[in-house]
Parts: C-alpha cells; structure tokens; sequence
C-alpha cells in the first residue's frame, strides 16, 4: 500500500450541503491523487454522513464520531492519518486547484518543521458588509494583518486552509478537545506548536473559498462564545498570552465582576447596536463609505460587550447558550403582591393594568379572600399565607405556588410601572448570579442602567428561583444572606430608552 | 417504616448502578488488594503471556495489510486497569517474546477513576513501565469511548491495534432478556425496599447517604432486592437499532430463553472502532458459561456483586450474534472447564497470523487455568498438611510464571514445612530478589530457612533485615534461641525480655526466657569451662509465622 505524503482532514458537522463542493475541490486538485489521502469525520451529524460515489471511488475515507466537536474530530483524523503531513480544512471550505500542491511544498522532508496558513475567503455571495468589518477590524479572519510569506502570531492558525507536519501535532498532543468548538482550538494549537518551535507561516497564494453565510446575531453569539472560549485558553496558557480586553487581564472573579459591571451597565445600548447593526447589515447593502467609521464603532462595541459577557459566563459556570435559555426562562416574572388587608384587593385591577401582557400576578394574601374580591383574569393566581408567617419568608410558600423562574416581590408603594417590571426581568437574565435586583430612583438617564451595590433597595425586589433556591433559610430576609452566597445585588435606574 | 426505594425498574436503569459507579470512583487500588474484586484469574502471568501473544500475531496481520509499517509504534489501550497487574504482567510477557515489539509499544493504562489511575501508577510494578515510557496512563471511561485522555493533558494521536480488557462486559449496563413461548420479549425489572426512619424523601437520601459511603461493607449486598419480569417491546428496548437483531441472533430458534444481554459493552465495542487501525482487535475475558444451552428456558437472573460493585456471569454465546448482524468476526473461547473465558473481536476480519494463534493458544488448554488450579491444589494440600504435594503443585506454580515472588514465597515456606531447606532457600532468595515492593516477609522466612538448615549466621542476618523492617516477637524470639544456642546469653535475654515487651502474652519468648535462665545456671554451676553446653533440645526450634 503506498504512503500518500498528505492527509486532509475534514470534520464534518452540519455541514453535508457544503461538504460535496470541498470534496469536488478536493477532486479537482492538480497535485497527483496517489500523493494525498482524504478522511473525512463525521462528528455525530444526524443522520449519518454517507459519501457519494465519486467520493467513495476517490478513496475518501470516512469516519463517524461521537458528536464531539472539532478539535475531538480532528484527533480522531489524525490517529488514521498516513501522510507526512496533515491539510486542515474546513467542511464549508472551496480549495483553489493548485492548493495542496502549494501546501506541499512547504513542507520539504528536510525542511524545518512549519504551519502554513493559506487564505480563508469569504465566497462571492457571502462577502457581506459585515464580515468584511470583521476582518478590517481585526475580529475575524483578519488577514490583513499578516505579513505575507513570514511566519506569524500564533493566533494566525486558522485551520480552513492550513498545514502541518503530522508529527509536530502529535508531538504537542493534538488538539485540547476540551475547546469543543470551532473557536480558539485551533489557536490554541498554534500557541503550543510556536512554543514548541512550530512557527506559523503565511502564505497568500494558497487559496480557498469559505462557503459560510454571516448574520448579525450569529455573530454576536459567535463573539459571546469567543469570550467563554478565550477563559478556557488564558486558564491553560495565562491571559497575557492573548490579552482580549485591552489588557493583559487573566480570567479571576475579578475580571468577572467587572465585566458584570459593564454588562449592567452596557445591557440596553448593547441591545439598541445589535438592531441597528441588523437594519444596517442583513439585508445585504452595501455601507456608504461616509457610514463605516460609524458602523465600526457599533461593531467594535457589540463585540466588547458580547466578549464580556461570555467571559462572565466561563468564569461563572454559564456558557453563552445557558445564558441564552436563563434569559428566555425570566423574560415572562410572576409579580408578588402582598395582602395584609382588604384595602390591598384594590390595587390588583392597577397591577394588572401595569403588567399587561408581560407578566402573571399572584396574591399572595394573610386575610380570607372573599369571592369577587380579585378579577377574573387568566394572569391572576391566589396563595392564603398563615398570619404568623414574616413577610421576608413570603418567598417560600411562593415557590411552591408558582413555576416561574423570575419573582418580583413588591412591598409597599409606589407601584412600579410597566417598564420597570420589564426592565427588571431583562436584567435578571444578564447573570444567573445577579441574585435580587431592586429598583431605584428615576433619574431619566439616556438608557436604564443596573449598578452593582452591597444592598439592593427593597420595595421592589426581583430575583429568581435558582437563586431562592440556593437559599438555606433562616432569621431574616434572603437578600442578606445574598453575601453568603456570593450572589450579587443590583441597584436598577430606569432610564429613556 | 418498610418503604419502597426503587419502583420496579429495568435492572440496567437499576439506582444500584449509582452505588456501583461510586464504589469504583473511590475504592482505588484496594478493591482488589483488599481481595473484594477478583483479578488472579485474569490477570496472571500465564493469562497476561496469552494475550501478549495474541498481540504479537496482530501486529503481523497489521503488517501484512499494510495498516501498519514495520517500525511504527502500536498502541494498545487496557480499559479498566485494577490494580495494574495485567498490564505489567502483559508488558513482561511481551518482552520475553519480542523486545524490538515491546519497544515499539505504546501501552495505555487506563482506568475511569482518577482516585485508581493515580494509585496504580505508583505501584511499584507499574512505575517502572511508565518510566520507560513503554506504559502511558489515560483516563478513559469506557461510556465514553472516543475519548481518551493522557494523563500528561495530551490526547491519543495514533489509532490503536489493540484493546484488551478484563471483567468488563460484566459490570457495564446490561439487561436480562427474556424470550417467551408465546413469542413475547420480557425484561428483568428490580424493586428496592428498605427500613428507613421518614418516608418523605427517603429515596434521595437513601441514594446520596449510599453515594457518599460507597465502599462500606456489603451496602450493597444489604439491599432488599425483589426481581420481576416486565413485558417489552424488544424493538423500542435500545437506543440503537441493532441490538434488538443481535438478541434474536442469539436467541435463534429457542422457543424460549433468558440472556443476559451485555448492551453497554456491545456500545462500547461498536463506538470504539473509530479508534481502532483496520484489522485492529479487541480482546476482552469475563468469568461466565459458553454453552448455548445455558441461555435456554426460562430461569431467574440475579446480579453477582464484588464489594458494592455489580457484576453478571456472560454467557459467550452473545457475542455470536455479532457476526450476522455486525459482519464482525469473532473468536471466541467455547469450553465450559476454562475458569475465564475470551472472546476478540474484529471489525475487518482478522488476519491468518491472529486466527492461528488463537486457534491453538484459546482452545486448547490453557496455562492460566493449569496456574489457577495448581495454585487450588497446593492450599488443599497445605490444609492437610501434606506439605510435600503441596509443594510438587506450587512448584508447576512457578515453572508458568518465574518471576512471581508470590508463588516463590508459597513454594519455599511450604519446602520449608516440607523440611526441605535447600530447595526453600532456593525459591525464597529468588523470591526475594523479584519483590520489589516488599509485599511477603522473605527475609523472616530466610531466617527461618538458614536457621533449619544450620546456617545460624546466615539465618540472624535475615532475621536481621526483618526485624529492621517491623519489630515482631516472634522474630525477636527465634534470633534469642540461635544467641542462647550459642551462648550469647546477655543477647538473647534481650530478644526475649523485647518479645515479652512487644506481646506479654506470648508463651514461647516466656517459656525461651526461663529456659535461658536454666542455661546460665548451668553454665554457672560448670564453672563456664569449654564450649558452651547444648541444651536437650539442642537444634534451635523456630517459630513458623511471624504473623
């Protein structure tokens, strides 16, 4: 059996439209079939990949993998791989003709070890506004900031078009499969290939095509995963390595909080760029060159913030698509409204005007609830509480009453308005570990904000029941018990947007 | 209060389950030195020998087709380590037959619990290996298959020509099947009852309070079991689709019968090949039965339990429902006297080199089962102290494995019994040399031998040696009858006043003592003139164990 000198490897997940238009380029190549090999894995895709006649003629061989991600795939490649040298590619990637045999050439038996990176470019009609910003900003694939035909930063191995020698991976240990994603395994890989005397080399005539189409929110939640992504990589090599924010910050509690800290802060602006980036992007027009200094600005901030929210979650616990579930779980509270006395039954019908649609109420009285006393309405629920139970330790008899995740308890006047409301539950989804959010003073500031505090105020206090469940009980109210548990509180202005 | 913990449950749904991946996560090493899990029979030397050969025939057949090149490293991965005796035995074995292979091999010890991984590592059977860098330690959970994770934070970057395994099919996820005459599918449910304080919430703090003390003492053997069958859909029975056709591959044309049904190990088999070069093999031993007739009819299945660990008998008959569905092939093991059988599996065929070995080496008869019942005989001999047969069997003991000193240790303190000194000395200094970790008291038992055997000098020099090892009375006992035997009689009554100190009721050092002072009375009396006076009972008389 003869040894081919290449093995290009191809994961495959979600992506069989696209992989077919690879593996023709794979077909097309001018370098001589008999000198590379071909493996494609199946990483858990449903149903199963099969490969077509033309491929399997080819001698493409193909596995099929536990869903494990890239990194995992690649490894699984790389333990069946013959040749001297692997070709990484992507399943959405269009190789140029001559494209293995420019990799080959770098990699001369005798030659130093080195990765080459080749270029990685958009295809015709998903060469947007938008990912042209990305690259012109240094976000994403920006290969405007390589030297051409030099050896490059580590965070230049990007694995679309890339090569190296089989031996040099399996000397650093393959890739971390512990990156799950298609983000930053390969840099990481790059980072322990340089230190391994690896460097990355560039070189701009080895083409390829990227068949991927780029909407606004994907990007977003692809810059959100960065930042989890990017905690993984500053925990194993240090921050300094690759520092993210501006600095050479290192993924502690601390970077945490003040990410926190800018998140409640940055929430509602944040929200506002990502729609007008959509207005602006999606739909495929081109940008008035007098608008790009403003659309990179929008773009520069949606990515900071979308990172420190990522980076938050890694530290905590939550990734980008647990936060996304947390934040759809309490966009809809249950308001609590206490009754101490008849009088209260009066407030429900202006409650309910408040709340709209937004929210359920549940009375949860100390007094007999006479019929007719509540209006009949499909959002309002009862819970009688004992007389002698204190009105801080209402929360638990109201965990049992209700199965929403967001409570807002409201104690005394004045009520709050509509917006409030909404604005507390779209905070409470910023972090599973913002533990009572209390409203403050309206000060008409241009957008509502949340500030962390030692004490959130308490008329209008809203939390969830992960953090009430987290709660071991006792004198007083959980709020001060909020400390012990590392939970935050947060102090929220309504602001005009 | 008598409450219900468990509802009837597919057994393989079973809470018990919990218990059992608890035990193995924190029981380590000890589940087996402690003798609660079995290995001798699988993890012998002659057993290990076996498998290595077998290995040694597959890397040819991978030649042959080309999978793999003369000079390449092969890699095999041991999936669930023990107590690394297999491996190290394996490893031996392999560089008996074939030291360039054995340099050539990458051996992955691994186990799924980090507590057991790390405690085999050191032992000193096993960290020389890695040392070499011929063994390579992973964490590899076998219900995760494609994913192997070195212990130094890298991961497997070649594909593996080997996997061997010992009593694994038998402790993952199985069910119990059962084929009616009416056609009908059934599985074994099992119901848990227990007494318990509180009813509310009695089953999650049964479950955690079991969870959090896995390894206490038969936990899970004081569990109140019931056992039912449950009709099934056989079809809707597995996540995946073949199982439902392997079963009735099995079954056959029995009108009805009862399998255990090794689902999880068969996932395991199915999910790993993507790891695996082609033509690679799986090999994998489990106590149980090969006859087909033993899955016939309709009869109770109950689990067998080691420590809190679950475990089944298999019956090696499933694995024949393999080839029609899989178009796998599989040689098994088919006779019911061996004490453990084997079963490897290849996905692609094996080649002529493997079917070969395994035709002669797998079902003729075989050296681990002649070890084990060698080793069975010598007890029963020792037992009747019969102590000459005895030793004839501990010596074919060794002839099939040289270089244990366990077996060097029992052949030489039953020569010993035997009243064969020279032939004890023989096999306990060899012993001796071979136990690196000092696991059996060679240098008391030496002492003993010498001493017999009239060497006094020699015999207090090993007496020596065990006495700075731990302080025993008995030891110090018998080094104060060679001084008195000699007429160090200040020595000897400081042997025996520091037995007495040690173990006041010790009869033997008082009864030495006062037959000390006898002596030196004697000698008083005879004024000290010539050679010191030899008592009746001249020959120093040693005690047999120290222990």
């Amino acid at each position: 059996m003869s040894v081919p000198e290449l093995s290009v490897i191809a994961p495959s997940y979600r992506d069989r439209d696209k992989l077919g238009r690879l593996l023709a380029s794979l077909r097309a190549q001018t370098l001589e079939p008999a000198r590379f090999e071909v493996i494609v894995v199946d990483d858990g895709d449903e149903p199963a990949l099969a490969l077509a006649p033309e491929d399997l003629a080819a001698g493409v061989k193909l596995i099929r993998q536990r869903h494990a991600g890239p990194a995992a795939a690649r490894n699984m490649a790389l333990r069946h791989a013959r040749g001297r040298v692997l070709v990484l590619v992507n399943a959405d990637g269009v190789l140029a003709p001559d494209a293995l045999a420019r990799h080959l050439d770098h990699h001369a038996p005798d030659a130093p070890a080195r990765a080459v990176v080749g270029r990685f470019d958009w295809l015709p009609e998903h060469d947007t506004p938008l990912v042209r910003a990305l690259a012109r900003l240094g976000i994403m694939f920006p290969f405007e900031r390589l030297e051409p035909h030099a050896d490059v930063p580590f965070w230049g191995c990007w694995t679309g078009n890339f090569s190296v020698p089989a031996a040099a991976v399996r000397a650093v240990g393959g890739f971390d499969e512990s990156f799950a994603r298609a983000l930053w395994e390969d840099v990481e890989l790059g980072y322990r290939l340089e230190r391994a005397g690896v460097p990355v080399h560039y070189d701009p005539d080895i083409g390829c095509g990227h068949d991927h189409a780029y909407a606004v929110r994907a990007w977003v939640r692809h810059a959100e995963w960065f930042g989890h992504e990017w905690v993984r990589f500053a925990k194993k090599h240090g921050g300094a390595a690759f520092p993210i924010l501006g600095g050479a910050d290192e993924p502690t509690e601390e970077l945490a909080r003040q990410c926190l800290a800018g998140l409640l802060h940055q929430h509602d602006p944040h929200r506002d760029r990502v729609v007008a980036l959509e207005h602006a992007l999606d739909g495929g027009a081109d940008v008035a060159p007098e608008a790009l200094d403003e659309l990179d600005d929008l773009i520069v901030a949606v990515n900071t913030v979308a990172r420190m929210k990522g980076i938050a979650g890694a530290i905590w616990g939550f990734d980008p698509d647990a936060l996304a579930e947390r934040a759809a779980a309490v966009e809809r509270p249950t308001v609590v409204h206490t009754v101490a006395g008849s009088w209260d039954f009066d407030t429900v019908p202006r409650l309910l005007d408040v709340l709209g649609d937004h929210a359920d109420l549940l009375v949860a009285s100390y007094i007999y609830v006479p019929p007719g006393a509540l209006p009949d309405d499909p959002r309002v629920s009862t819970l009688r509480v004992p007389p002698t139970l204190p009105v801080e330790q209402m929360w638990r008899p109201v965990l049992d009453a209700t199965a929403a995740e967001a409570l807002i308890f409201l104690e005394g006047a004045p009520l709050p308005t509509g917006a409030e409301v909404r604005a507390l539950a779209r905070f409470l989804g910023i972090s599973p570990w913002v533990g009572a959010i209390g409203l403050a003073a309206r000060q008409g500031l241009p957008h509502t904000s949340g500030k962390l505090v030692a004490s959130a105020p308490r008329h209008v206090v809203a939390t969830t029941r992960r953090v009430l469940a987290l709660d071991p009980g006792g004198p007083g109210s959980f709020l001060d018990r909020l400390p012990e548990r590392a939970l935050f509180q947060v102090a929220l202005t309504l602001g005009g947007s | 209060m008598h409450v219900t913990i468990e509802k009837p449950t597919p057994f393989d749904r079973s809470i018990q389950w919990k218990l059992h991946h608890a035990y193995w996560a924190q029981r380590g090493v000890d589940a087996w030195s402690s003798g609660e899990v079995p290995w001798l029979s699988t993890s012998n030397f002659p057993t290990a020998r076996q498998h290595a050969q077998l290995f040694h025939a597959v890397v040819a057949d991978l030649e042959a087709r080309g999978a793999l090149a003369p000079g390449d490293l092969v890699w095999l991965l041991e999936g669930g380590c023990g107590n690394g005796r297999f491996a190290a035995n394996f490893l031996r074995a392999l560089e008996l037959l074939d030291p360039a292979l054995l340099e050539r091999t990458r051996y992955l010890i691994s186990d799924y619990s980090e507590k057991n991984l790390g405690e085999v590592v050191d032992q000193p059977h096993v960290a020389p290996w890695i040392a070499r860098g011929v063994m390579v330690p992973a964490l590899y959970d076998m219900n995760d298959p494609q994913r192997v994770r070195l212990r130094d934070g890298g991961t497997l970057t070649h594909a593996l020509a080997f996997f061997v395994s010992s009593y694994v099919s038998c402790v993952l996820p199985m069910k119990h099947i059962q084929k009616r005459a009416d056609g009908s599918w059934h599985e074994l449910l099992v119901e848990i009852r227990a007494d318990v304080d509180r009813p509310e919430g009695a089953t999650e703090r049964f479950i955690s309070d079991l969870v959090a003390d896995a390894t206490r003492y038969n936990l899970l053997k004081n569990l109140e079991l019931h056992f039912d069958w449950g009709e099934v859909d056989l079809d809707a029975l597995f996540d995946h689709g073949s199982h439902a056709d392997v079963v009735r591959a099995i079954v056959g044309d029995a009108e009805e019968a009862t399998v255990g049904y090794p689902y999880g190990f068969f996932d395991f088999l199915r999910e790993l090949q993507p790891l695996m070069l082609e033509g690679g093999v799986v090999l994998t031993n489990d106590y149980g039965s090969v006859s087909r007739d033993r899955i016939e009819g309709r009869f109770e299945r109950r689990p067998q339990m080691y420590g809190n660990s679950l475990a089944q008998d298999i019956n090696f008959t499933v694995y024949d429902g393999l080839p029609p569905v899989l178009g796998w092939e599989v040689l098994r093991t088919a006779s019911e006297l061996d004490s453990v059988h084997a079963a490897a599996v290849c996905a692609h065929g094996f080649g002529p080199a493997a079917r070969a070995l395994f035709a002669t080496h797998y079902h003729q008869r075989r050296p681990s089962d002649d070890l084990l019942d060698y080793n069975a005989a010598a007890r029963t001999y020792i037992q009747k102290k019969e102590y000459t047969r005895a030793l004839r069997f501990y010596l074919r003991c060794v002839d099939l494995d040289p270089d244990d000193p366990e077996l060097r240790y029992n052949a030489g303190s039953t020569a010993l019994d035997a009243a064969l000194y020279a032939v004890a000395i023989e096999h306990l200094e060899r012993g001796y040399a071979l136990d690196v970790e000092k696991r059996f008291d060679f240098d008391f038992q030496l002492g003993r031998a010498y001493s017999l055997a009239g060497r006094h000098d020699d015999a207090l020099a090993w007496y020596r040696e065990s006495h700075a090892r731990s302080e025993h009375p008995v030891t110090l006992t018998n080094m104060g009858v060679l001084h008195a035997y000699h007429g160090r009689y200040a020595t000897a009554h400081s042997c025996y006043a520091r037995a007495i100190e040690l173990d006041p009721h010790y009869e033997r050092a008082r009864d030495r003592l006062l037959r000390l002072k006898e002596m030196v009375w004697e000698d008083a009396v005879k004024g000290f003139v010539g050679a010191p006076i030899v008592p009746e009972d001249a020959a120093p008389r040693d005690e047999g164990a120290a222990s």
